[in-house]
């Protein structure tokens, strides 16, 4: 019985202190402007990933949880003059790379910028 | 013959390393006809999934765009912007939980399709409160 108990007690706490981790929240549709222009697609592209050498400690962030906020920076810095994107598209795709599985996020859309 | 056996277990772990595309999530954030910008409303929805063993992936491509579509039925046909993204991992000895959480405010549409031009200004600084999935 007191066997059991430590067990349930045991995986109780191995559940409680599972590592996990959140990113920062990132706005990849802001209110469009009243007035704007429309410069041309943007594309930005950014990858993480968790990891290292065993499934064991696939645990690891590698660059992860920033990788919707540096795709969003990188879409509008490929377009000069950029201030936001309207008609996005968010895609995620995912690969296993033996030490660690990444995941890289691409997000498009037009890029605009305000005008009076 | 043991540079050919080294060979292919080259090309066998590169063909091993597997991969997935998530479907892709169209967000047209230009509203199509007159919105109501005095009354936003803040919502929230979410989506999880689940990557078995690290190389199969349960839910897991499927999770922008199942939040996407919970964060539309949540506005209920309201037009919705400022759109915030934010994603969550869980390490489950047997494999990752992800989670997204998609955040944004929804604006009521007027009956009357206006161009986008003759819209009113949309706020500057929407509410930003609380709230959870």
């Amino acid at each position: 019985m007191g066997k059991t108990i430590n067990t349930v007690v045991a995986l109780v706490i191995m559940l409680g202190v599972l590592p996990g981790c959140a990113s920062v929240s990132t706005t990849i549709a802001p209110p469009p402007p009243e007035h704007y222009e429309v410069l041309g697609r943007a594309e930005g592209k950014a990858c993480g990933s968790l990891g290292i050498a065993s499934p064991a400690y696939y645990f690891i962030p590698m660059w992860i949880n920033s990788r919707v906020e540096r795709a969003y920076q990188r879409a509008l810095a490929s377009v000069p003059g950029a201030g936001s994107l309207i008609n996005i598209s968010i895609q995620e795709n995912w690969f296993w790379w033996i030490i660690g599985t990444a995941r890289c996020v691409t997000i498009s859309g037009d890029a605009i910028r305000e005008v009076d | 013959m043991k540079i050919l056996f080294r060979f292919f277990m080259v090309v066998a772990a590169i063909s091993s390393m597997s991969g997935c595309s998530g479907v892709p999530v169209h967000i047209p954030n230009v509203p199509d006809q007159a919105v109501d910008w005095s009354r936003g409303r803040h919502i929230v929805a979410g989506a999880r999934g689940f990557q078995l063993l690290l190389l199969i992936p349960i839910m897991t491509n499927s999770r922008h765009e199942r939040a996407y579509q919970a964060l539309l039925k949540e506005a209920n046909g309201d037009f919705i912007t400022d759109i915030k993204i934010q994603e969550f991992w869980w390490y489950a000895y047997i494999g990752t939980i992800y989670s997204t959480k998609m955040e944004a405010t929804a604006y009521p549409r007027l009956k009357r399709p206006v161009p986008v031009s003759e819209t009113s200004e949309p706020p500057r600084d929407p509410d930003e409160s609380g709230g959870d999935f």
